[in-house]
């Protein structure tokens, strides 16, 4: 046995050239595939970043009809003690509280629909990037209760700038009345995404809860996870433990469908790609498998002339198939090594592309996982020697007589 | 301690008064009027009769007597809950408040200022200016917001009549110290026992071709039926 | 050989097939492969930003080359109210017959029927599901609506619930309003103006050149302030999206041509060291080293002749049955309101001729160096060596 396997590591050796070429091709596969999975991967995540963390959050807590409708009586159900227990939470990377509410801005050019958000300005750092979003003026301050922050286009249409007046209108809860406030515009902030620019504008959360009658009641809790993954599943245990008492966690894999579902649509076509690199290296290994068997026609034919069992001949091939895979591997995950980690230092850059309706701020780093080191390889070598059992059978059925004639 | 602090303080009172009388000028305690709306715009013009019945600063109700085709539409305003009736279809429809601030009907009114509750001497500071071109016949009053007035303006220049307290133009500016909009008041006519101009030409000056006039025909302060105010009322078709 | 080049193929034909499924799913979905606006409403929508000459558009239109069909529509902001409840809608008039052969809205719906083109005006409505969920409708309730018409008038209206839209509060359709465009002309006093009409061609790689080509056509016919414009420029972010991913996979395809040129590199390799003696013989018997440089690269470029041919045959196959009969998703992904179940090769030149390209100049290439050094052997080396 251990001189088949011996026989078998030096024959793989023997014509060197063609071993390493071969070597390189599969490596280079593995590398690819192990490449192509740390893009895809970080890939994902950023774009899952950049839909959720410029404002939204990974996730949001509400009452369970407040998204319907936006109706400003629908609070969180115990938001003082969910905001409390929050802190508590080591899974959790940030969170922020937020009511908001449909509502009128007027300038004196002109009026437009949009939705107020009442944030607290040093929280809310911790989950969106509104502060880093500025373009013009400061973003807010705990004091400013006199300040707006509307977005670039909602400026232009209402041809309004820095320390202009502007008065928002919303209802108040519970009675329904009018409540209107004078505000100056104290930042003008840009998303690059229409929705945002267009039909919004922040104003201190409490300044925001006063002119709605809110007293301290929040309509939204937007959180960020140290792991993006989490709130993408059906159930983990933020999810259980605060969908309750009317209230309801939803993840961003269901407030950006569309996100989620041109993942799972790169996922997939990952999973054909990768089956056909598999199709090209198991050619690449039969064909080196095959050229060193006819090679050694004359040799089988003495092997098996001098009594050497079919299934003998049979598994020093599959062997060598295994020797095979496993440089090959090895040759793979150095390279794979190699290539992401150049990337993950240096990035791909991406920026200002849009995608899926967001725009790319950062490079893209490609990360290392786990899978790619403990899934890919295995399975190249096992499929690898699978794939050996083809030229393995040939040669197993080699008929000594026609073998030694050949030569 | 003089002379010269007496006649300021004269004047303070006078400018008071004349700006009660500006904010009372259409609407008193009771009233009811007939009046003709026209709008244009660069993509249509209409002209709308309208019956309004107001009760204080908090009741307001209107119905369109035609064109034919809004004839019988109303709108019922108490305090901040607004209502809008349409006959064809026979159902009410609450306006919801973020929509308060649309415009009304079409106009280059809002429908804030159909409801508006701000007057001129109670939420602005006013000071008595003199215009760029001398003018003999009437005051230039220049309205400040005071610091919680919920308002887009950064002033209002009011030109009264010296002689009738009755205005002449309002003018607003914004805070670049642009004049937005121009409201000019003509026509004075006497309705009741009141010298009213009957006559508002409303023009925005940032919307080209935009105009709005408002043309009293009939305007009484008797006083009004507090039933006119209900939604019986409101759902009744004529 | 012939194995890289048939992977390849299928690679090139299913990456490209996909976002061919995808691009033409979406297109057709909603937005078709070219519209017509007047100049500006995309930037800034306005009932008044209208078109009127529906009859010499359609003339227009239809001596675009491969044009299938087209559809007018007519938008607009409304609100809509049952009982106490109000909320906004997004009135969109269309014409049941002609939308239905250019886009696939009817298969978004989730209950109820279909508009139909009847000769009499229908006051029915489909509605998207967050509407029907804030106003709680169901197929068949009445609804209020109420808007501003073009000519300044108030226009309401009660409206019938034929139809409601799959997804939820989350969807972007989900305060849709389809109606058909005679009553939402009717209704918001616009006599017989619209807004846009969506057009599809026969391919959708074609929208370019078709937008040039009615673009001109409308310029020649004295319509002015229009705007014609592709697809690929309405919905940028979509657009983008393909793009972004083709590069992700473009990425991914480099890779499968270094692998297919290693391939080949070694097979090539192999045929002309293993007969090192051969060429020691031929040098021997005086044949010029030129001669025998040429000879070696001619034999490789006949081995990647034969590969190319095989290789086309096999992946024509291949790539045939994968555009028929596709592969299916283990789930079906949905996307924008439509649903994609199952990635489609794509048949075309570019996917038999780049993997060719590849397999025969990386064949020519490598033989160089072998060439090179069989040109330099010395015959009694070269045969000495076995």
């Amino acid at each position: 046995m251990w001189l088949v396997i011996k026989l078998a590591w030096r024959n793989i050796f023997r014509n060197k050239r063609r071993t390493i070429l071969s070597v390189l091709a599969i490596g280079v596969g593995l590398a690819a595939m192990m490449f192509a999975d740390a893009l895809i991967i970080s890939l994902g995540e950023t774009m899952v970043r950049s839909a959720t963390e410029d404002f939204s959050g990974n996730a949001q807590i509400h009452q369970s009809e407040f998204v319907k409708n936006l109706e400003v009586e629908k609070v969180i159900v115990n938001s003082d003690q969910i905001l409390e227990d929050l802190k508590n939470e080591s899974e959790l990377a940030g969170f922020t509280p937020r009511v908001l509410s449909y509502g009128m801005l007027t300038s004196t050019s002109d009026a437009n629909n949009i939705i107020v958000y009442g944030i607290d300005p040093e929280q809310e750092k911790g989950v969106s990037r509104i502060s880093q979003l500025m373009v013009k003026g400061d973003y807010l301050t705990a004091q400013d209760d006199r300040k707006i922050l509307i977005g670039k286009k909602l400026a232009d249409n209402l041809n309004i700038g820095i320390g202009d007046r502007v008065v928002v209108t919303v209802a108040k809860s519970g009675v329904g009345d009018l409540s209107q406030e004078m505000f100056r515009v104290g930042g003008i902030f840009s998303f690059g995404v229409r929705e945002m620019d267009e039909n919004v504008a922040f104003i201190n959360l409490n300044v925001a809860q006063g002119i709605l009658n809110l007293g301290s009641q929040i309509h939204e809790i937007a959180l960020n996870f140290k792991d993006l993954n989490i709130p993408a599943q059906k159930h983990y245990p933020i999810a259980t433990k605060y969908s309750k008492d009317g209230n309801v966690v939803s993840g961003w894999n269901k407030m950006f469908k569309d996100l989620a579902a041109i993942l799972e649509f790169t996922q997939f076509s990952l999973g054909i790609l990768a089956v056909i690199l598999f199709g090209i290296i198991a050619f690449g290994i039969m064909n080196t498998l095959f050229m060193s068997l006819y090679e050694r026609m004359f040799e089988f034919g003495v092997l098996r002339a001098v009594g050497t069992r079919p299934a003998v001949v049979a598994r020093m091939i599959l062997y060598e198939a295994f020797m095979l895979a496993l440089v090959s591997s090895v040759a793979g995950v150095i390279m794979g090594f190699v290539l992401i980690s150049f990337f993950s230092k240096y990035g791909i850059d991406y920026r200002g592309i849009e995608y899926a309706h967001l725009v790319f701020k950062d490079k893209i780093y490609p990360h290392f996982r786990l899978v790619q080191f403990i899934l890919y390889p295995p399975c190249l070598i096992a499929f690898a020697t699978l794939v050996g059992i083809y030229p393995a059978v040939y040669a197993a059925k080699i008929i000594p007589a026609v073998a030694l004639r050949k030569k | 301690m003089t002379f010269a602090n007496v006649v300021a303080a004269d004047k303070k009172t006078d400018i008071k008064k004349i700006l009660d009388g500006v904010d009372r000028l259409y609407r008193s305690e009771h009233s009811f009027g007939t009046l003709e709306m026209r709008i244009e715009t660069p993509d249509w013009k209409r002209t709308l009769d309208i019956n309004v019945w107001a009760s204080g600063l908090d009741k307001t109700f209107i119905r369109i007597l035609s064109p034919q085709k809004d004839k019988g539409v109303a709108t019922l305003r108490i305090q901040n809950d607004m209502w809008n009736f349409f006959p064809k279809i026979d159902k009410t429809m609450k306006v919801p408040p973020s929509m308060m601030m649309g415009s009304w009907m079409g106009s280059d009114f809002t429908n804030d200022d159909l409801v508006k509750e701000s007057t001129f001497l109670k939420d602005y500071d006013s000071t008595l200016t003199e215009p760029k071109v001398a003018d003999a016949v009437n005051y230039y009053i220049e309205l400040k917001p005071k610091e919680k007035t919920a308002t887009v303006w950064d002033k209002i220049i009011l030109i009264v009549n010296k002689q009738t307290s009755i205005p002449v133009r309002q003018e607003y500016y914004d805070d670049k110290g642009v004049k937005v909009r121009e409201i000019v008041f003509k026509d004075i006519k006497k309705f009741g026992n009141r010298n009213i101009p009957a006559v508002m030409e409303l023009t925005p000056f940032n919307k080209s071709g935009h105009k709005t006039t408002i043309e009293y025909k009939e305007l009484k302060f008797d006083s009004v039926d507090e039933a006119v105010f209900s939604q019986i009322n409101l759902q009744k078709r004529i | 050989m012939v194995g890289g080049f048939v992977l390849f193929s299928l690679a090139l034909s299913i990456s490209e097939g996909t976002y061919g499924t995808v691009i033409e799913k979406f297109t057709k979905s909603y937005t078709g492969h070219l519209q017509v606006h007047r100049n500006g409403y995309l930037d800034k929508p306005s009932l008044y930003k209208s078109l009127d000459d529906y009859a010499t558009l359609s003339k227009e239109i239809e001596k675009i080359p491969g044009v299938q069909s087209w559809t007018p529509r007519v938008y607009a902001g409304a609100l809509a109210s049952k009982d106490k409840k109000t909320s906004m809608a997004r009135i969109i008039g269309i014409e049941p017959e002609s939308e239905s052969k250019t886009t696939s809205i009817k298969a978004k719906m989730r209950e109820g029927e279909f508009l139909k083109t009847t000769k009499e005006i229908q006051k029915n409505v489909i509605i998207g599901a967050g509407l029907a969920e804030t106003l709680k409708l169901k197929v068949g309730d009445e609804m209020v609506m109420v808007g501003q018409g073009a000519d300044g008038s108030i226009s309401n209206d009660i409206f019938i619930v034929s139809g409601i839209l799959k997804g939820d509060v989350y969807s972007k359709d989900r305060n849709y309003c389809y109606m058909d465009i005679k009553m939402a002309q009717s209704f918001l006093s616009m006599d017989t103006n619209f807004h846009e009409i969506a057009i599809i061609v026969d391919e959708y790689q074609n929208a370019d050149s078709a937008a040039a080509f009615l673009d001109h056509g409308l310029k020649k016919a004295g319509l002015e302030n229009l705007e014609v414009l592709p697809w690929a420029q309405i919905e940028k972010q979509f657009y983008n999206t393909m793009i972004f991913e083709k590069k992700g996979m473009r990425i991914c395809l480099i890779v499968i041509v270094i692998i297919v040129a290693i391939g080949v590199l070694n097979t090539v390799l192999m045929t002309i060291l293993e007969r090192t003696t051969e060429y020691g013989v031929l040098r021997a018997l005086g044949t010029r080293p030129l001669t025998l440089f040429w000879m070696i690269l001619l034999e490789s470029a006949g081995l990647a002749i034969i590969s190319i041919v095989v290789g086309f045959i096999i992946s024509f196959i291949l790539n045939y049955w994968v555009s028929i009969h596709g592969i299916d998703y283990p789930n079906p992904i949905d996307i924008g309101g439509f649903t994609i179940t199952t990635m489609y090769g794509l048949i075309y030149a570019g996917a038999f001729v780049g993997p060719a390209i590849v397999t025969f100049i990386t064949a020519v290439f490598v033989s160089i160096f072998p060439a090179l050094r069989a040109m330099k052997i010395s015959p009694v080396e070269a045969m000495r060596m076995n």
